[in-house]
């Protein structure tokens, strides 16, 4: 089945389509949200939701940009909305909580891979963005400032930071 | 190791350590059924637009969604609360509430105001020809703002909160547009068409424009 015979099931409400589109889009779905959001149930929460906006939204899909693509779009704002969610919600936590168990677990285990994850998860979350979608997701500068709402300057010097605080946290590494 | 070889080293590393496990298919998969089924009742009298032929999907459901919006401001103005008539009787707490809620409503309206002036101005440039690059700037600041009232107590009206979403996208859509050609400008003057994006604004807009008309509004 072709992509465009595959839109047209799922607008004609077909669910096998709306099945197949799922299938061969939630993978790549799966591990951008997953990287956002650092853990499975958070990242499962925002696939749904992920796809259940596409499923909402293909009427306005038009073709001219690679359905995988316009996906990753809906997955990102996804994320974005998730995140300002959570950072709500972090906010409240810390004024309740002064010390994080989970974080303090993690670190007794310093190997190169856990030290990595902690350095990203440890960045300012406008810089965590930048550096996630430009050196993981592969993103320009330009699509950046697009997806985040700022210009494409400020998309640059936000990665340059984050790399510069992530060598900084794996100099003893290196 | 000098500072690129560094950074060619987090890439790899951050591509290898941030390997997601294999996605729960099937558990998202029915989540996903769940909630769409759960969504039909509340839309009953609006076929959803993944079952409905595709001309009357995009007709349909963004003259519903104005019509929900524009009813919903008019009971809005007219259930308004009248102005207390004793203030010594409320507590510091809910008047602080109140005038923190009426804030975001004029920064709300406010916004929408301008985003509506925007929007109408872009329509204009497309169908004339290629918009500049100011356009794109713009856009990029109106998407910041629309981002922080989605984080606002203003986003917990869900009418506000799906319009600020549509914003948000085409927004975003137009912040890229520089590098991208007629066919996809032609994409997003369809797409607000489609959403009725600049009607729903209109309607959100207070008539006359000035703060103090808004109470009430959003």
């Amino acid at each position: 089945m072709t992509e465009a015979e595959l839109i047209a099931g799922v607008l004609a409400g077909d669910p096998a389509a709306e099945r197949a589109l799922y299938d061969a889009h939630v993978d790549r779905v799966w591990g951008m949200v997953y990287r956002f959001a650092g853990d499975a149930d958070r990242a499962a929460d925002w696939t749904q939701e992920t796809f259940v906006r596409v499923f909402q939204k293909l009427a306005d899909f038009r073709g001219d940009a690679a359905l995988g693509t316009w996906i990753g779009s809906v997955a990102i704002s996804v994320a974005l909305s998730g995140l300002r969610k959570v950072q709500r919600h972090d906010q409240r936590e810390t004024v309740l909580l002064d010390h994080h168990p989970a974080r303090t677990e993690r670190r007794a285990d310093p190997d190169l891979a856990t030290r990595m994850r902690e350095a990203i998860a440890d960045l300012a979350e406008h810089y965590r963005m930048v550096f996630l979608l430009h050196d993981v997701e592969g993103y320009t500068h330009e699509e950046i400032a697009g997806l985040l709402g700022v210009e494409t300057g400020t998309s640059k010097a936000r990665l340059s930071r984050a790399r510069a605080r992530l060598r900084e946290a794996l100099a003893a590494f290196a | 190791m000098n500072d690129d070889e560094r950074d060619a080293m987090i890439r790899r590393l951050a591509h290898d350590s941030l390997q997601p496990p294999p996605a729960p298919r099937e558990e998202i998969w029915r989540r996903i059924e769940m909630e769409r089924k759960a969504a039909v009742p509340a839309v009953a009298t609006v076929p959803t637009v993944a079952r409905m032929p595709v001309r009357w999907g995009r007709v349909l459901v963004p003259l519903a969604l104005a019509a929900t919006l524009a009813l919903a401001f008019g009971l809005g103005r007219m259930t308004a609360p009248p102005p207390p008539s004793d203030h010594a009787a409320e507590s510091p707490s809910r008047r602080a509430a109140e005038a923190s809620s009426t804030a975001h409503r004029l920064v709300a309206a406010e916004y929408l105001g301008r985003t509506e002036v925007f929007l109408t101005d872009f329509r204009a440039a497309a169908s004339t020809g290629q918009p500049d690059e100011t356009a794109s700037r713009e856009a990029r600041r109106l998407l910041g703002t629309a981002r922080l009232l989605l984080d606002s107590p203003a986003a917990e009206d869900v009418r506000l909160r799906a319009l600020l979403e549509d914003l948000e996208l085409v927004l975003a859509e137009i912040a890229q547009l520089q590098r991208e050609r007629r066919e996809d400008l032609n994409l997003i003057t369809d797409g607000l068409d489609q959403r009725g994006t600049l009607g729903r604004l209109r309607a959100a807009v207070p008539a006359g424009g000035t703060p103090a008309s808004t109470q009430g509004v959003l």
